[in-house]
């Protein structure tokens, strides 16, 4: 039985923090790379099912399938729908790459991805100038699970890594928190790849449970709190993605239908959205989330999917699709609320806001390596800021970051761990527990606190802000409101009370939300205009400025601990 | 509670603990069988259907989303 008040200790080449979707790819791409190399992927949850996409996901969003569309029409896709706050160079790596990643998958025996009658990939219209979105089936992660098992890959499932370990500026390991058993394990890594992905708990809900949200809820933002303690730059933090979804499921379905050819529709039946934009229902995300918060703003809503117009055919593929992955419980959801999706209008919900490299902007500055500005330190997937990446992300540049890792491996000296930083780490860990020693082999901690506060309601306070004052439309009086609440939230954070290890998890969780709200507000407060539709809207600033062309807003940690906000020209290609 | 637990169909195997991703379910070391531990933390995403081969667990969804 280990003892959860002494350190145990790993080495390994490259740690992989988070086993959702880019991690395992990573693993197995480091792997096949080097079968010598260490790779150790850790996860809060197992690396089988852990992440955004436990049940798997319905579509490859972003393929370039020869023949089908080229890499030029999807770096001009991204560059529209990012109003040009993107890197060239990035998405045309995504783009080459991202179609070698579909041929991975179907060797693997990882998914499936269904073709037509003449034999070619179903490829869909997602974005303006061209078709990238693959049809997509399979139970994904027990088999990219399996896989890493038998290239050898090392994982340690229920572990949460709290703190990136750094010397001399660059990566040298992280810490790490048995989530179920309290014990830490201070890890020594050549290198580092975050996937930690988005923040899946960031707007609340409309039914108010915290936990139901469009993306993995146990993804709150820790990677972004991570990389920017460690000194790395992070960017985009004034996007804020927002996403129609099945009303309080707060489930996917959105893409599904309206590529299926859906409208959407008002409480008056009108297809509303070509009053806003010519593209109707395929209109830019922001443009669409906009128009639709203005017409529920008319008194017009609620707003539905409506199929009723489609032959039996597509609703069947369209079921078939929604309900065999990625949220497939939606079909016993809509068992019931006695809802048949091809009978009736289906209401929706504008959720969000949400922080995430996949829908959105957001997330960490990587070059097209995955390379972060901190030695030694790649992030992939959703935690990374690719230019709204989705999936295609996550396995591109997986793959990259390790096999760049790998490659140069041998030229990054043994990692030097400061062991005061890691015991200033543990003691942030167990703040909650008040100092109480942890014996062995008791399987939870002491209650600190009777008199704390509950990790739910505190969660809910920090997060019930977020709407009506970070929100667009934005004004600065309400963000600079958010940013005067901060040092309470934080304050109420270190007043909670915990009843087991779960708990001490959710109070480090919750820092990381209450972080990315300062990303959000301070970012959002630097740039002066509005861009992107809801993402970035501003009372103040109600128009696009040029002068913001081209231009991230960068957050990073000061030297004297404070946060720098800053803006820097996005890397020409 | 957001996942029904079926005893009578249980084995105990502890699958389901395994491998919950938002560590909702676990063993009860008295009985040997799962119960929701971290009843608000559910995301309804059905892992612990698909992983119990016995089907003994089925997905009633949280209170506050049905």
């Amino acid at each position: 039985m280990h003892d959860a008040t002494t350190l145990q200790s790993v080495d390994t080449d490259l740690l992989i923090i988070g086993g959702g979707t880019a991690g395992p790819m990573a693993a197995i791409k480091a792997k096949l790379r080097d079968p010598a190399c260490d790779v150790l992927v850790v996860d809060k949850a197992t690396v089988r099912r852990g992440g955004s996409i436990c049940r798997g996901m319905d579509a490859y969003n972003n393929v370039v399938v020869p023949g089908v569309a080229d890499v030029d029409s999807y770096v001009e896709s991204i560059r529209a729908m990012s109003d040009g706050i993107f890197d060239e160079k990035v998405n045309r790596v995504l783009g080459e790459r991202s179609f070698e990643v579909l041929r991975d998958l179907e060797e693997w025996g990882a998914a499936t991805f269904p073709r037509d009658a003449a034999g070619g990939y179903i490829v869909e219209q997602l974005h303006p100038f061209g078709r990238f979105l693959a049809e997509m089936r399979g139970d994904i992660k027990p088999v990219m699970a399996k896989k890493c098992r038998e290239l050898g890959v090392r994982t340690m499932d229920r572990t949460m890594a709290t703190r990136l370990l750094t010397h001399e500026g660059r990566v040298t390991g992280a810490v790490l928190l048995g989530v179920r058993t309290g014990e830490v394990t201070v890890c020594h890594a050549k290198a580092v790849i975050m996937c930690t992905g988005s923040q899946g708990r960031f707007g609340l809900p409309e039914t108010g449970y915290l936990f139901g949200t469009f993306d993995c809820p146990y993804n709150a933002g820790e990677g972004w709190s991570m990389i920017y303690e460690a000194g790395g730059d992070l960017v985009n933090f004034e996007f804020l993605d927002h996403t129609a979804l099945i009303r309080d499921f707060e489930g996917p379905g959105h893409s599904t239908f309206t590529r299926h050819g859906a409208y959407l529709i008002n409480a008056l039946g009108e297809r509303f959205l070509f009053r806003y934009h010519e593209l109707g229902e395929h209109a830019p995300s922001g443009l669409r989330a906009k128009a639709m918060q203005a017409e529920i703003g008319l008194g017009h809503g609620p707003l539905y999917y409506d199929l009723r117009h489609l032959s039996d055919e597509t609703k069947t593929i369209i079921k078939d699709g929604l309900f065999s992955c990625e949220r497939p419980t939606e079909k016993a959801f809509f068992e019931l609320k006695g809802i048949d999706i091809g009978l009736q209008p289906v209401e929706l919900v504008l959720a969000g806001p949400h922080l995430c490299g996949g829908h959105g902007l957001t997330g960490a500055l990587v070059d097209e390596w995955g390379r972060t500005t901190v030695p030694n330190l790649y992030a992939a997937g959703d935690v990374a800021s690719t230019g709204l990446g989705f999936v295609g992300a996550a396995w591109v540049f997986g793959g990259l970051a390790a096999e760049h890792a790998v490659e140069r491996m041998a030229d990054i000296p043994a990692p030097v761990v400061d062991m005061a930083d890691v015991h200033a780490e543990v003691a942030r860990i167990r703040a909650p527990l008040g100092g109480n020693p942890v014996n062995p082999p008791q399987p939870q901690p002491p209650l600190h606190n009777d008199e704390g506060n509950d990790p739910r309601e505190v969660e809910y306070k920090l997060r019930r802000h977020i709407k009506p004052l970070l929100d667009s439309p934005k004004h600065a009086s309400r963000l600079r409101d958010l940013l005067g609440k901060m040092a309470g939230f934080r304050a109420d954070i270190d007043r909670i009370r915990v009843a087991d290890w779960h708990d001490v998890m959710k109070v480090l969780e919750i820092r990381s939300i209450a972080d990315c709200m300062e990303f959000s507000a301070r970012a959002s407060l630097l740039r002066e205009e509005s861009r992107w539709g809801m993402p970035h809207t501003r009372l103040d600033f109600p128009e696009r400025d040029p002068a913001w062309n081209g231009t991230y807003v960068v957050l990073r940690r000061g030297a004297d601990g404070g946060m720098v906000v800053t803006r820097q020209p996005v890397r020409s290609a | 509670m957001p996942v029904a637990i079926d005893k009578e169909a249980c084995t105990r195997c502890g699958q389901c603990e395994r491998e919950c991703p938002g560590d909702v379910l676990r063993m009860d070391p008295e009985t040997g069988y799962p119960y929701n531990a971290h009843i608000d933390d559910c995301w309804y995403c059905g892992v612990c259907e698909v992983e119990c081969h016995f089907g003994a667990l089925r997905m009633t969804f949280p209170v506050m989303v049905v």
